[in-house]
């Protein structure tokens, strides 16, 4: 084929080839860009959220809960907080809200998290969703995408009620905060 | 046909940059943990899927300078959508084209002075390069460069969902004529000779350019539309107005993370002829001096590899490459026929 011996042609397929050895390389890892944003702010959050409950101190592990299983939450589990290994657990019926520190209703088609608020009310649970309406229901941080950049926006009484002293590294940032 | 040295140069500057990206890549999942929330804050939530065509939107107060390459190669005469030879053209010519290539460095500048509108410039530089053979059996070569029209582009989010997994936007612009339409060669007609609209760097008129566009996204996926027009107004100095054109694009993306996806782009383009003539080009000597010639239609299917670095020190660097084929194209003929285009792309946001 002609079109072979173009020297500039050659090079775009080397520049193909090239770049589909590390797509096959990396195809187990199919993950995009805003899950890995809103892990590391969720990692944020809890960073500067402070647990105020007594039985919280007694914790080996802080307890970190997902509405469903996402791999972009595994870093999470080489990190500690407040000197407690993170562990990952998935809400299931199996696992109790109030075995969870903090929560991320991450299932969109989810019409569960009026429930999951009601729930952890009775509890020192941290609730953060990207559900419109979140923080009127009684959530306490909510995430919207303001330009292709994540916001997030908190609920400090809905904290208040669950114990839970939010930062002011993260009430400076908040696009929004319901006052106490 | 040569490749020139300014792209060979291109091309190994691409790869290059493009090792390094995958290099830093693998390193970057533990990178956003350790940033600071400010910093995680102004990440991009989406970098692959919506580079195609230059056709997102910008955060505001955002800039992004870009760079690209485009090469392509017409090889053969085509008269609707059948091939004709050299001889068939010369049956009813003097001379026929027998190949051209068109090598062409875009500049571009982006600023979003809002979080709905883009502002957009672009500026080309051309050079184009057409063989012919004459009834004689004489080969010659003509060649042009310079700088092409500059393009002024407003893209206006008209709409968008939450989280940007559907998005419509507007784009109006206009396109101002700063490339020459007098550019003239050595042929064996004579010295200095005008060359034919083909090998011409600009329209010489002032043109509109209205279009519209939709991308949407999903985990793994990106995929879009776009419609883009050019409108010609009046005539310009050398009593000719250049066919109206109609651009179009349908495109699906796989997002293999958030650094790499690949994309495959079907790009259909109608073209008409020229209305007036340029009266220094003799219509009977070359299909190319016909201005009833002119026009076409052309689908092409373009495969690309889009790179990008969302951390690190390469942070907001962006690389593409793309090679196209035409699967499709009927010509007004006798007129040279598009073979390949390739590009390679460099964007920074900042």
């Amino acid at each position: 084929m002609d079109i072979l011996r173009k020297k500039g042609v050659t090079v775009l397929l080397f520049a193909l080839l090239f770049a589909s050895g590390t797509i096959v390389t990396i195809a187990s890892n199919q993950v995009i860009q805003k899950n890995k944003v809103i892990a590391a702010a969720i990692y944020k959050f809890i960073k500067f959220v402070d647990w105020e409950n007594d039985s919280f101190n007694s914790l080996d592990e802080f307890n970190m809960c997902l509405q469903q299983y996402d791999s972009t939450f595994e870093p999470f589990t080489k990190r500690n907080i407040q000197s407690k290994t993170i562990k990952l657990l998935l809400l299931d019926q199996k696992t109790n809200i109030s075995s969870c520190n903090a929560i991320y209703l991450n299932d969109s088609q989810s019409n569960d998290y009026l429930d999951i608020i009601a729930k952890s009310k009775t509890y020192s649970v941290l609730t953060i969703s990207e559900q419109t309406g979140f923080l009127e229901a009684g959530g306490i941080i909510e995430l919207a995408n303001q330009n292709n950049r994540l916001t997030f926006s908190i609920n400090q009484q809905a904290a208040q009620q669950g114990q839970l002293n939010v930062g002011f590294q993260l009430l400076s940032l908040a696009r929004k905060v319901i006052e106490i | 046909m040569r490749e020139p040295r300014a792209g060979k140069f291109v091309w190994i500057s691409s790869i290059f940059l493009s090792v390094t990206i995958s290099a830093i890549a693998s390193d970057e999942e533990e990178n956003f943990l350790d940033q600071s929330l400010k910093q995680i804050l102004a990440i991009p939530l989406d970098v692959n899927a919506v580079n195609i065509l230059e056709s997102h939107i910008h955060k505001k107060e955002e800039w992004m300078v870009g760079y690209r390459f485009m090469y392509m190669g017409m090889n053969g005469n085509r008269e609707g959508e059948r091939q004709v030879s050299n001889a068939e053209v010369l049956e009813d010519y003097m001379v026929a084209p027998t190949s051209m290539s068109m090598e062409m460095h875009m500049g571009s500048v982006m600023y979003a002075p809002s979080d709905d509108l883009t502002f957009m410039a672009m500026m080309p530089y051309q050079k184009v390069a057409m063989e012919h053979v004459t009834r004689m059996g004489e080969k010659f070569t003509t060649k042009s460069q310079g700088i092409g029209d500059l393009k002024l582009m407003a893209n206006f989010a008209a709409y968008r969902t939450r989280w940007d997994e559907h998005i419509f936007s507007i784009k109006a612009g206009l396109s101002i004529p700063t490339g020459a339409i007098d550019e003239r060669d050595d042929t064996p007609m004579g010295r200095d000779q005008k060359l034919p609209y083909s090998m011409q760097l600009g329209s010489g008129t002032y043109d509109f350019l209205p279009g519209i566009s939709y991308a949407g996204l999903t985990t793994d996926w990106g995929w879009g539309a776009q419609m883009l027009g050019t409108i010609r107004t009046g005539k310009n100095d050398e009593h000719y107005r250049l066919g109206d054109k109609l651009d179009g694009s349908l495109w699906i993306s796989r997002i293999w993370d958030n650094w790499v996806s690949s994309s495959i782009r079907m790009n259909g383009q109608w073209w008409g002829d020229i209305h007036g003539a340029d009266p220094e080009l003799n219509q009977n000597l070359a299909p190319t001096a016909n201005p009833e010639l002119r026009g076409g239609a052309r689908l092409d299917m373009l495969l690309s590899v889009e790179l990008y670095a969302p951390t690190g020190d390469l942070k907001g660097q962006h690389v593409g490459f793309e090679i196209g084929l035409p699967v499709y194209q009927s010509l007004d003929g006798p007129q040279l026929e598009t073979d390949w285009t390739i590009s390679a792309g460099w964007q920074w946001t900042f």
